[in-house]
C-alpha cells in the first residue's frame, strides 16, 4: 500500500487529519496546473479547494483503480469546466500574474535577463490561454504538469489517440504562436538558417 | 509513405515521437520519416523547444495550506447534506475570499434576470392600474364593496395572471375599505344609502382579502356600465390571463362549450338596506346552500356566513343552510348566489313576500341555458343590469331613494302587488314576452317583466349550442316583432305540457303572462300559483337549481308606513 492509500484509508477510519496530509502534498501541484487552466490565480485557489473539498466528501466512492492525483485532477478538472460555463474564462495572463505575484527570478540571471524572462513566460502564458479549452488542457496536463497520455486520456475521458491529436494540434497552433520566443531560446530559426 | 511525407505538420506521430509515446512500429516509420525529410526533423526540432519552453516555465505555488479549510468546508458539507454540491462559492470563505466572492457574485449579470422581470411586472401594474381604477371608480357617493367570489371554476388553476388580477383588486377592495371608513367617518355629508352599504362591505373585506379581491373581480364586472367596452374588454384580458382562455364577449358567449348548471333563477327584489341580513336568516331558515360548493375561493370566504358555522360549510351537503353574496355592485345591489329546489325556492319567496316592509318588491326571471362560472359576470352585466337599469334606477340618475322605491311605497301592501306597481309597464309588455316565452330560453319574468322600452333576452341557441346563452338586448318594438315571428313557429305552449309533461309545465311556466296580462290581477295571480304548481309538481322536487337573489337596497320609508 503506496502512502496516498495508506492517507486514504486513514481518512476513511475517521482521521480527516490524514486527508489533511494529501492536500498538503498535492496542493501546490494541483494548483500549478489548474492556474494554466483557469487562467486566474484567484480561481484556480477556488478551483483546487472545491477539489479536495470534493474529494474528501466522495472520497468512499474512489475505488482506487488509478492513482488518487489522477482522480484528484479529473474532479478538479470538471471543477474547472463547471465554473467556466458558469462564468466564461477571461483567461488574463496579466492578472494571473497580478494575483499570483512576479514569477521567480533567476537569482543567477542580471536584471536584463530578468526582464526578457518575465517577458517570455508572459507571451507563453498568453499564447496558452489563447488555445482552446480542450487543446489547453492537454497541453497542460502533458506540458506542465508531465502526464503521460494515459493519464491526461483517464483524468480527461478521452481515448489516448485522441489526446494524441489534440496534443499535436496544440503544438502546432502554440509553435505558430511563439516563434519569437522559440527562436530566442535557442531557437529554430538558427537551424533554419544551418540548413 | 508519400502520403506522410506530403503531410509532415499534420502527422501527430512526430509529436508522440518528441515525448516518447509511441509504439515500436511508429517510432520505426517516424525514423524513417526523418531521414528522409528535413521537414520532419525540423518540426521535431520545433516540438522539442517548443516543450522545453513550457517546462521552463515558473512553478507556481499556493502560498497557503488549504487542508484545514478545506476539512472544515467538507465537515460543514457533509452536515448539511450538500455532499455532490458544487457550490462552493456559497460556501464560507476565507475573510479575504469573502469580499471578492460578494463582488462576484453580485456582478454576475444573471443574478439580475429575476429582479428585473420583477421591476418589469411591477411596471406593467402601474401601467394598467390606472385604467383599471378608470374602469372601477365609483361615482360620487357610490361603493365598490364585494362580499364574496362568484362561483368559479373549480379546477381552475391559479395562474400569474390571476394572482396579479387578485393582487390589483385587492387594491381596489382596501380602496373601498378606505373610502368606506371616509364616508362613515365624515357623517356630515348627507348619504342616505350610506349606512346601509356600509354595513353591507364591512365583514367580508376584514376577513378575507383573497376572497374579497376574488368578489371585486366580479363587482368591477357587474358595476361597469355596460357602455365601457374598453373595461370589459380589459376584464376580459385579465380573465385570459388568469385562465388561459378568453372570457366570452356578450355576443361570443354562445361560442362557450363550457358546461354549467341548468337554467338559472334570478329573483330581483327592492329591499330595505336592513333586509339584506333578513334575506340570508331567510335562506338560511330554508337550508339552501351555497351553488357551488367546490369553489375554493367561496370556501376560503362565506361572507355572509351565519354565526357559528364552520368552513367546512361550503362542501358539505346542501342541507346545511348557507347564503352567500356573490356580487355587490356600486350601488350596494347584492347577489347572493345559492342552489335550491323549486320547493325551497317558493317557500323563500313566501317568506320575502311576507315581509313588505321589508322586501319592498320582487320579480323573477330565468336565464335559460347553463351559465358558466365565468360567464356569470357577463351575463349579471349584460342581462341583469339592463334590465334593472332599462327599469329607470340608474346610478348615475337616480338618488339613493329611486324611482322604484319611491313608487314601491305608494304601492298597495301585497308584495306582489307592490311589484306590479313598481313595474307598471312591465305588465303592459306581457304580451310579446309570453308569446316569445314558448321558445326555451327566453326570459320570461312571472311576476315583473322588462319594461317596455327595451328587452334583454338571455337564450340559448337551438341545437348543439342550445346549452349557451346569448343574450342580446333591442328595442322593445323590434324585440316584440321578433318574438311574434318567432312565437308563430313554435308550438303552442300547452301542447308541450301534453307531450312533455316536466318541460310542458316549464314552458307554460314561462308562457303564464301571455294569459296573466289580459287577466284582472286576482285572475292573473291564481294562474301564476298554478302554473307554479303545476311546474313545481312537474319538476323533481330534489332537483335543485341555481338561483341568485339580487338584493337592491332601496332607501325610503316602508311602503306600509
Amino acid at each position: 500500500m503506496n502512502d496516498d492509500a495508506q492517507l486514504i484509508a486513514e481518512t476513511l477510519d475517521g482521521k480527516p487529519a490524514a486527508f489533511g496530509q494529501l492536500v498538503q502534498k498535492y496542493q501546490d501541484r494541483l494548483y500549478n496546473t489548474v492556474v494554466h487552466v483557469v487562467g486566474s490565480a484567484e480561481d484556480a485557489r477556488d478551483v483546487v479547494q472545491e477539489a479536495f473539498v470534493q474529494a474528501f466528501v466522495k472520497l468512499e466512492t474512489f475505488q482506487q483503480t488509478s492513482a488518487f492525483y489522477t482522480w484528484l485532477y479529473r474532479i478538479a478538472f470538471n471543477v474547472a469546466i463547471s465554473r467556466g460555463r458558469r462564468k466564461r474564462p477571461t483567461v488574463s495572463v496579466e492578472r494571473c500574474r497580478e494575483a499570483g505575484g512576479r514569477e521567480p527570478a533567476d537569482q543567477r540571471a542580471g536584471p536584463s535577463e530578468q526582464v526578457e524572462q518575465e517577458e517570455r513566460c508572459r507571451q507563453v502564458r498568453e499564447a496558452i490561454a489563447a488555445l482552446s479549452e480542450e487543446h489547453r488542457a492537454v497541453v497542460i496536463l502533458r506540458e506542465i504538469d508531465g502526464c503521460c497520455y494515459e493519464t491526461i486520456a483517464e483524468i480527461l475521458d478521452l481515448p489516448v489517440g485522441t489526446v494524441r491529436s489534440r496534443l499535436h494540434r496544440a503544438r502546432l497552433q502554440l509553435r505558430e504562436q511563439l516563434k519569437d520566443v522559440l527562436s530566442v531560446d535557442g531557437g529554430f530559426d538558427e537551424k533554419r538558417a544551418g540548413k | 509513405m508519400a502520403d506522410s511525407m506530403k503531410n509532415v505538420p499534420e502527422n501527430e506521430l512526430f509529436s508522440a515521437y518528441v515525448d516518447g509515446e509511441l509504439t515500436a512500429a511508429e517510432q520505426a516509420e517516424v525514423e524513417r520519416l526523418l531521414a528522409a525529410s528535413p521537414a520532419a526533423r525540423q518540426l521535431v526540432d520545433d516540438l522539442r523547444a517548443l516543450s522545453s519552453t513550457l517546462q521552463s516555465l515558473p512553478v507556481r505555488k499556493l502560498d497557503v495550506d488549504l487542508s484545514r479549510e478545506v476539512l472544515r468546508l467538507a465537515e460543514h458539507r457533509m452536515l448539511s447534506g450538500r455532499g455532490d454540491s458544487d457550490a462552493d462559492l456559497g460556501e464560507p470563505l476565507p475573510e479575504s475570499g469573502r469580499w471578492r466572492a460578494f463582488v462576484r457574485r453580485w456582478t454576475r449579470p444573471r443574478i439580475w434576470v429575476w429582479p428585473a422581470v420583477a421591476v418589469a411586472v411591477s411596471l406593467l401594474l402601474v401601467v394598467l392600474q390606472p385604467e383599471q381604477g378608470r374602469r372601477e371608480a365609483p361615482a360620487p357617493g357610490e361603493k365598490i364593496v364585494a362580499l364574496a367570489p362568484a362561483a368559479r371554476e373549480p379546477s381552475e388553476p391559479p395562474a400569474i395572471g390571476a394572482l396579479v388580477e387578485a393582487d390589483s383588486d385587492r387594491r381596489l377592495v382596501e380602496k373601498a375599505g378606505i373610502e368606506r371608513a371616509a364616508a362613515e367617518a365624515g357623517e356630515d355629508k348627507p348619504g342616505p344609502a350610506s349606512e346601509g352599504r356600509g354595513e353591507v362591505a364591512k365583514a367580508p373585506m376584514a376577513k378575507s382579502p383573497a376572497a374579497a379581491s376574488s368578489a371585486i373581480a366580479d363587482s368591477a364586472a357587474l358595476s361597469a356600465p355596460a357602455a365601457a367596452p374598453d373595461a370589459a374588454g380589459l376584464s376580459r384580458k385579465a380573465r385570459t390571463e388568469a385562465t388561459g382562455q378568453s372570457l366570452p364577449a356578450p355576443a361570443a358567449m354562445a361560442e362557450s362549450k363550457e358546461k354549467a348548471p341548468d337554467e338559472v333563477t334570478i329573483v330581483y327584489c327592492d329591499v330595505a338596506p336592513e333586509a339584506i341580513p333578513f334575506v340570508e336568516q331567510v335562506l338560511a331558515k330554508r337550508r339552501i346552500a351555497m351553488a357551488d360548493a367546490k369553489d375554493q375561493r367561496a370556501r376560503a370566504e362565506p361572507a355572509t356566513r351565519p354565526e357559528g358555522e364552520g368552513k367546512g360549510v361550503r362542501s358539505r351537503p346542501s342541507d346545511k343552510p348557507s347564503g352567500r353574496a356573490l356580487a355587490i355592485d356600486a350601488r350596494g345591489v347584492v347577489c347572493l348566489q345559492a342552489e335550491a329546489t323549486p320547493q325551497q325556492l317558493e317557500a323563500v319567496l313566501a317568506d320575502l313576500r311576507s315581509q313588505p316592509e321589508l322586501v319592498r318588491s320582487l320579480a323573477q326571471t330565468q336565464v335559460a341555458g347553463p351559465v358558466a362560472d365565468k360567464d356569470w359576470d357577463s351575463v349579471l352585466r349584460f342581462a341583469v343590469m339592463p334590465a334593472l337599469k332599462q327599469k329607470g334606477d340608474s346610478p348615475a340618475a337616480e338618488s339613493p331613494e329611486s324611482s322604484v322605491a319611491r313608487r314601491a311605497t305608494k304601492a298597495a301592501a301585497s308584495p306582489a302587488e307592490v311589484s306590479r306597481k313598481a313595474f307598471p309597464a312591465a305588465l303592459q309588455d306581457r304580451p310579446a314576452q309570453a308569446q316569445s316565452a314558448g321558445g326555451k330560453g327566453a326570459m320570461s319574468p312571472p311576476r315583473d317583466a322588462p319594461p317596455p322600452e327595451a328587452t334583454t333576452t338571455v337564450a340559448p341557441k337551438p341545437s348543439a349550442a342550445n346549452r349557451e346563452p346569448t343574450v342580446q338586448s333591442q328595442s322593445g318594438a323590434a324585440a316584440r316583432a321578433e318574438q311574434q315571428a318567432r312565437n308563430s313557429a313554435s308550438p303552442a305552449p300547452q301542447k308541450a305540457v301534453e307531450t312533455e309533461p316536466a318541460v310542458g309545465a316549464r314552458a307554460a311556466f314561462r308562457s303564464m303572462p301571455a294569459g296573466a296580462a289580459l287577466a284582472p290581477q286576482a285572475t292573473q295571480q291564481a294562474m301564476e300559483d298554478k302554473l307554479t304548481r303545476e311546474f313545481l309538481a312537474a319538476s323533481p322536487p330534489e332537483v335543485k337549481r341555481r338561483v341568485v337573489f339580487v338584493l337592491r337596497p332601496v332607501e325610503g320609508p316602508d311602503p306600509k308606513r
